[in-house]
């Protein structure tokens, strides 16, 4: 489980997060939902260990996130950055490879046990066709689905993902809003931050919805839901229409 | 072994003996171990300068790589962070000390040691690669002009001239007194920029990806620095500066083994020490009584290479 307390973060001298509560339970996916500027990348950060808070603490499993080691973290909870672009061509098999380092003593080469969960990893994105490939040569569908693969052969408990449908067309964002379902399904806390409402319905079990950095309203799908909390959110009226159990999403 | 590190040291080992055979004097092996002037050249001038152009290569091979993977960028090399012409600075103020061997030496490591805490400290706390290179680059353009300043204060031409003619660098005339002295921290120095490699996989990634990949940003730095400042410094320490070793050899390396930057290190540094026996066997092969230095054929070389390279990138902006 992961628990924030009165969690605030500041950038330079504007506070970007502020006083949020949270109970995060593994098995389930959480989508975190905002307008720009919310605050949505700065919890992801926070509870990443990415940026310290400055006021109120996390705990993963009752132990504080600051008591951790970097490696133990990185054993423990998965981030998938927003534009992760990677810098070099790597293949894609030494892409989803790096999921292993947090695993590995320096020097050390991949053992039996990284290699199985590097194919593994490649196997449930689709992308183990793509292994000798290098990531330049990805469509951005096949990538997106690359980098998943990096943080699931990490095997960690936890996946923070940040926008991870940017830039895909609609089937596409549907391959990553399946991988993170069967991530939590599998047993992993998934904590994603979402533009798409409508996806964000779908795949969510629990929504967080923030603005200027404070909680307007979390709890299950359904009840968070709401053209009250959408327009306190977004400043916009909108209608959540439910069409044989599915959700749309129209600005009025 | 992989098949491309196998080819890398053997052809290694041939520029290795071809700098040994190579000069104004042919020496056949026969004559490597011989008692007569042949001999004598080979055991006091050629292994020396033989030795020092592959450690040096190697370093500098090595440093570009593990620089170019902690910037992100293919374009970076040790002269960018300073460490090279803070060097140069030690050696140049040694130099009009009067100083010489192990005195210049340490002149030269000292400044070297100069620039690392400085670009650490001024990179800062989670500065990140961009404090990282601009810090680099003010140390650099400082030590270059500080240096200048002392070259126009030189007390006379001759102290000029010997000091223009250190800056460009050269493997002439060393002997095993420098092997030994420089050895030892280029050794350790590689050593450590080694321990970066991991990291520099993860950056690949970005920073806050390698971060919540384990990688300690501020420690990285630290290890960065200090291993170029003492492989490189060392280097810069015996040689004067020799350029664009660190910037070429990371890029061929790359279309050999792949762009994972932990793949490219090792055989950096075979290519670095390849690159550098084979220009340096060349200068000592240029017609002529005097020999060119090592320092401006490595530029001469280089040159049309960055230049084919950055058309290569505005063709191909991935």
């Amino acid at each position: 489980m992961i628990r924030t307390e009165n969690l605030s973060v500041d950038l330079g001298r504007r506070r970007v997060l502020d006083d949020v509560s949270l109970d995060l339970a593994r098995g389930r996916v959480t989508a975190i939902l905002g307008a720009n500027g919310a605050g949505k990348t700065s919890l992801l950060r926070a509870i990443a260990g990415l940026v310290p808070p400055s006021t109120g603490h996390i705990a993963l499993d009752g132990e504080a996130l600051s008591a951790l080691s970097l490696p133990e973290r990185a054993r423990r909870i998965g981030y998938l950055p927003q534009n992760g672009q990677p810098a070099w061509a790597l293949t894609v098999r030494e892409l989803v490879a790096l999921g292993r380092l947090p695993h590995r003593s320096p020097f050390a080469a991949l053992s039996p046990g990284d290699e199985v969960a590097i194919n593994a990893a490649m196997a449930q994105t689709d992308v183990a066709g793509l292994a000798d490939r290098t990531v330049d040569t990805l469509s951005g569908g096949e990538k997106a689905r690359a980098k998943f693969a990096r943080v699931l052969a990490a095997e960690t408990d936890w996946i923070l993902a940040d926008e991870p449908l940017a830039n895909l067309d609609p089937p596409h964002q549907q391959d990553v809003l399946r991988l993170m379902r069967t991530a939590a399904d599998a047993g992993k806390g998934v904590l994603v931050v979402l533009h798409q409402l409508e996806a964000a319905a779908r795949v969510a079990d629990d929504l967080l919805i923030l603005k200027d950095g404070r909680t307007v309203a979390f709890g299950p799908c359904a009840e968070v839901l709401t053209p009250a909390t959408l327009e306190a959110a977004f400043d916009m009226a909108m209608d959540v229409i439910t069409h044989q159990g599915r959700v749309a999403i129209l600005p009025r | 072994m992989k098949r491309s590190t196998l080819l890398l040291v053997t052809v290694l080992a041939l520029a290795f003996l071809t700098s040994l055979a190579a000069g104004k004097v042919w020496i056949g092996p026969a004559d490597w171990f011989a008692d007569n002037a042949n001999g004598w050249i080979m055991a006091e001038l050629r292994l020396p300068r033989a030795i020092l152009g592959a450690c040096v290569g190697a370093v500098l091979g090595l440093s570009g790589a593990v620089l170019q993977g902690y910037l992100r960028n293919p374009l970076a090399d040790p002269t960018v962070v300073g460490v090279s012409s803070s060097a140069a600075l030690g050696g140049v103020i040694a130099i009009l000390l009067g100083v010489s061997g192990f005195a210049m030496f340490g002149f030269a490591m000292a400044g070297a040691a100069i620039s690392v805490a400085l670009l650490v400290a001024l990179a800062g706390r989670s500065g990140g690669p961009l404090g990282f290179i601009l810090a680099g680059m003010v140390l650099a353009t400082l030590s270059g002009s500080l240096t200048a300043l002392l070259i126009s204060m030189a007390p006379n031409p001759f102290a000029t001239s010997e000091i223009v003619a250190w800056l460009m660098g050269a493997l002439t005339d060393r002997t095993m007194d420098d092997v030994t002295r420089a050895l030892p921290f280029m050794a350790f120095g590689s050593v450590i920029l080694l321990l970066t490699a991991r990291s520099l996989d993860a950056l690949t990634l970005g920073e806050d990806a390698a971060r919540s990949m384990g990688v300690d940003p501020d420690r990285l730095r630290w290890i960065i620095a200090l291993g170029t400042g003492l492989a490189v410094g060392a280097s810069v320490a015996v040689t004067g500066v020799v350029g664009f070793v660190g910037l070429i050899v990371p890029h061929f390396m790359r279309r050999i083994v792949g762009e994972q930057p932990s793949a490219t290190l090792i055989p950096s540094a075979i290519g670095g020490a390849i690159l550098t026996l084979a220009a340096d066997s060349a200068v000592r092969l240029t017609p002529g009584t005097g020999e060119v230095r090592l320092g401006i054929a490595m530029a001469a070389i280089g040159a049309p290479f960055f230049f084919l390279l950055l058309a290569r990138m505005r063709r191909d902006p991935s």
